[in-house]
C-alpha cells in the first residue's frame, strides 16, 4: 500500500508536469505539444480499457496458451499507440517525437491502473 | 534528367516512405484495437449452455451479481477441506445470484454451478454431502435419492440471527456432469418481518434448479474451449 502511494506520487508529477515541459522544449510549439499531451491521454486510457478488458474476459480458467494471452495484452497496450503515433506524424510531428508516444503510454496506462486501485486498496 | 531535380525525387521517396509508415502504423492500430475490442466474451457465449437459475425464474428478481467463473466452492464450508484451482478439463465453475426486494427485505438467492468432466467424481464427491444427514450443522428437511430426477437435498435453519428471517436454506443437488449449490435468504433492514422466504418458493426454485440441470448439455463450450470429454 504504502508502496503503491509513493509510486503514484512519483509517477504522476512525472506525467504531469516533466512529460509536457519536456516535449514542449522538443516541439517548440504549443499546438503541437497539446496535441501530443492529447494524444497520450487518449492512447493511454485506451490503451487501459484494452488490457482490462482482455484481463477480465480471457483470464483462467479458460484454457488460452499463455503466450496468446500476453500477445493480446500486448496489442491492448499498443495499439492506441501505434494510431496516436499515425496521428501525429500525420499532422507534422517529428517520427522520433511521436514515436516518445510508446514508453510514455505504458507508463501512462500503468498509472490510470495505478490510480484504479487506489479505492479498491482503501475499501 | 537535370542535376537539380534529384533532391526533389529524393523527397517524393522519402515522402511516399513517411506515408507508407503512417500508413502502416494505422493499420496495425486499428487492427490491434478491432481484436481487442471485437473478441467477444467466452462467458457470454457459454451462458445459455449453464443451468442457472433466471429472473424469469423467480417472478420479480433481478441478477443481483452477473454470471462469473468461479472456482472457489468447496465440498462444504469446512476449513481442513484443501482447496485448489479448478483444471478446465476437470471442472469448470459458476457463480450467480438473483435478488428480490421488497418494501423491508432483499431476498437472495445464490446459485453455484460445477460442472464434472467424469460423473463419477461428481457422484462421489457429493454422495459424502448427501449421507452426511445434516449439512454444516444444518438440519436436512428433505432429501432425494432416487434416480427419476437429481440426488438432492434442503437443509434449513430456523434461527438464522437478528437481520436474517427464516427460513435460511441450502439446496445441493447433481445430476450427471453437473452440481449445483444454492443458498436461499432474506436480510431485513430491521424491521421485524412477519413473511418468510415462503418456502413455497425454495420449493419451486429448486424443482426449477432440477429441470434445468437435468436438461444441460455434457459439456457447455465452444470452438477451441471443448474438451470432448
Amino acid at each position: 500500500m504504502a508502496m503503491i502511494l509513493l509510486l503514484l506520487t512519483l509517477l504522476v508529477p512525472l506525467l504531469l508536469l516533466l512529460v509536457p515541459a519536456g516535449i514542449y522544449r522538443t516541439l517548440r510549439s504549443w499546438s503541437q505539444t497539446m496535441n501530443w499531451e492529447a494524444s497520450l491521454l487518449v492512447a493511454s486510457v485506451v490503451a487501459f480499457l484494452g488490457y482490462i478488458r482482455i484481463d477480465e474476459i480471457l483470464d483462467p480458467p479458460i484454457p488460452l496458451p499463455a503466450y496468446l494471452f500476453w500477445a493480446l495484452k500486448l496489442i491492448a497496450l499498443i495499439s492506441p499507440s501505434c494510431i496516436a503515433v499515425a496521428w501525429l506524424r500525420w499532422t507534422g510531428v517529428q517520427w522520433a517525437t511521436a514515436l516518445l508516444l510508446f514508453p510514455h503510454v505504458l507508463v501512462g496506462a500503468f498509472t490510470i491502473w495505478l490510480i484504479s486501485q487506489v479505492p479498491l486498496m482503501m475499501g | 534528367m537535370k542535376p537539380s531535380s534529384l533532391p526533389l525525387r529524393a523527397n517524393e521517396r522519402n515522402l511516399s516512405r513517411d506515408q507508407m509508415g503512417i500508413l502502416l502504423a494505422l493499420i496495425i492500430g486499428i487492427a490491434g484495437q478491432l481484436i481487442v475490442f471485437l473478441i467477444p466474451d467466452p462467458l457470454d457465449i457459454l451462458a445459455p449452455q449453464i443451468p442457472m437459475l433466471m429472473p424469469r425464474d423467480w417472478q420479480g428478481s433481478y441478477i443481483g451479481t452477473e454470471l462469473f467463473f468461479t472456482d472457489n466452492w468447496r465440498a462444504s464450508y469446512n476449513a481442513d477441506t484443501p482447496w485448489s484451482p479448478f483444471v478446465w478439463s476437470e471442472k469448470r465453475g459458476f457463480y450467480q445470484s438473483l435478488y428480490l426486494t421488497g418494501d423491508h427485505f432483499l431476498s437472495s438467492v445464490d446459485q453455484t454451478i460445477v460442472w464434472y468432466a467424469d460423473p463419477i467424481e461428481n457422484a462421489n464427491v457429493w454422495k459424502k454431502e448427501l449421507d452426511a444427514g445434516a449439512y454444516n450443522s444444518w438440519p436436512i428437511l428433505e432429501s432425494h435419492m432416487g434416480s427419476d430426477k437429481p440426488a438432492s437435498f434442503l437443509a434449513c435453519i430456523s434461527d438464522p440471527g437478528p437481520m436474517t428471517s427464516p427460513p435460511q436454506c441450502w439446496y445441493l443437488a447433481y445430476w450427471e456432469h453437473w452440481f449445483t449449490a444454492i443458498f436461499f435468504y432474506r436480510q431485513s433492514n430491521g424491521e421485524t418481518l412477519t413473511e418468510d422466504l415462503l418456502l413455497q418458493d425454495i420449493r419451486q426454485l429448486t424443482a426449477r434448479a432440477d429441470e434445468l440441470i437435468m436438461s444441460a448439455p455434457d459439456e457447455p463450450c465452444f470452438g477451441f474451449l471443448c474438451t470432448g470429454k
